[in-house]
């Protein structure tokens, strides 16, 4: 059974929570295990962004595009059998004890997630994109940290 | 075949030779070098349009030039804009539509010269034999062996008396060797390859070569 353990802080207002999944098990035959996890926080769970590319495996079943994951927020994290895994969020609500409870447990492939996916490449070697200040922040195409969707741009509108 | 042209450093000559191996290999050149394009542009949309979700990738294909080209915007906006992942199904899109692309990669190792090289089947690796360039190239083939695009040959450009064993085995990839040319230039001005405007010079036979070992 993968041992789970985290740490909290509330530094400005916001709670950082820290887990840490202890797969140090002996499980004879099983490559990795999957662990499903949902907070127990009463309010959004912020995932951590790096490079702008979502960094921890947090989902919500109906809004995946959401910044903050409301309601029904879980995580799935695979960890190879005698490893550590870790993955943490952010949240304006308090954290409860404890801030996730594990919903399943089960047996999965070692090389699962192991191939690099776009956003993976992106998020290690870093965006390309202009920084802010050099774009008329009222341009058309003008983003404040997030990219315009297809459906925020009046169709046939260029530059 | 989705083949990305890379080199790390800047000026080595990139994309005349994207330009050049699409035309010999009756494909498409994609300008990819979304903050510093220099292939030449259009009127119609642009790749920072297909990236931003405001074009589909074949409508942004220029037909009408001496080679078939996906240019790329001028704008810091419009890079801004444009979401960089969103190219590795565009290549895909723009491969189904009319067969070989080939990627004309931006300088550096951001994430705008990786993912053309995680969407890409092989890349080549353009560098001019000086002491700065080679390392570049070197840095490059270490993201291309780790994105899985295979190292198909390295294009040594711009080179007078060429070291190509020694990049031969720096780089572990054949080498061909295009010289400095006047007719090249004279082409690139024009947005055409050096196969349009001087045919039987050595380059156009160079490129040619260089195409005809990716078929």
């Amino acid at each position: 059974m993968v041992d789970v353990s985290w740490r909290t802080a509330r530094p400005g207002g916001v709670t950082l929570v820290a887990i840490c999944l202890d797969n140090r098990v002996e499980a004879p035959g099983v490559p990795a295990h999957r662990v499903r996890l949902v907070p127990t926080v009463d309010g959004p769970v912020w995932p951590p962004r790096v490079e702008g590319v979502q960094a921890a495996p947090w989902t919500v079943p109906d809004d995946g595009e959401d910044d903050a994951l409301e309601g029904g927020a879980a995580a799935e994290v695979v960890v190879p059998t005698g490893r550590v895994g870790s993955l943490g969020f952010a949240s304006d609500a308090p954290a409860p004890e404890p801030p996730v409870e594990v919903a399943e447990v089960g047996p999965a492939d070692a090389d699962e997630g192991a191939d690099p996916t776009a956003a993976d490449v992106l998020r290690v070697l870093g965006d390309p994109a202009p920084p802010r200040d050099v774009v008329a922040p009222d341009g058309p195409t003008g983003r404040s940290g997030q990219r315009p969707s297809a459906s925020e741009t009046p169709p046939g509108e260029r530059r | 075949m989705i083949l990305a042209v890379v080199g790390g450093k800047g000026g080595v000559g990139k994309s005349t030779v994207a330009l050049n191996v699409a035309g010999a290999l009756s494909g498409v050149v994609v300008d990819a070098d979304l903050g510093m394009a220099d292939l030449p542009t259009g009127r119609g949309p642009d790749l920072h349009d297909v990236l931003a979700g405001r074009a589909s990738p074949v409508e942004a294909v220029c037909e009408h030039g001496p080679v078939r080209l996906l240019p790329c915007g001028r704008t810091l906006a419009g890079a801004r804009a444009a979401d960089p992942t969103a190219l590795v199904d565009a290549l895909a899109a723009v491969e189904a539509a009319y067969g070989p692309v080939v990627v004309d990669c931006p300088a550096g190792m951001t994430a705008d010269a990786g993912l053309p090289l995680y969407a890409a089947d092989a890349c080549l690796i353009v560098t001019t034999p000086d002491a700065l360039a080679i390392p570049d190239a070197l840095r490059t083939r270490a993201l291309a062996r780790v994105l899985e695009a295979g190292l198909e040959r390295v294009v040594l450009n711009r080179a007078r008396d060429p070291p190509t064993e020694r990049v031969e085995r720096t780089l572990g990839a054949p080498v061909t060797v295009v010289p400095e040319s006047a007719a090249v230039d004279r082409a690139r001005r024009d947005g055409r390859p050096v196969a349009a405007v001087a045919p039987d010079s050595v380059a156009a036979e160079r490129f040619q070569a260089v195409a005809a070992a990716l078929a």
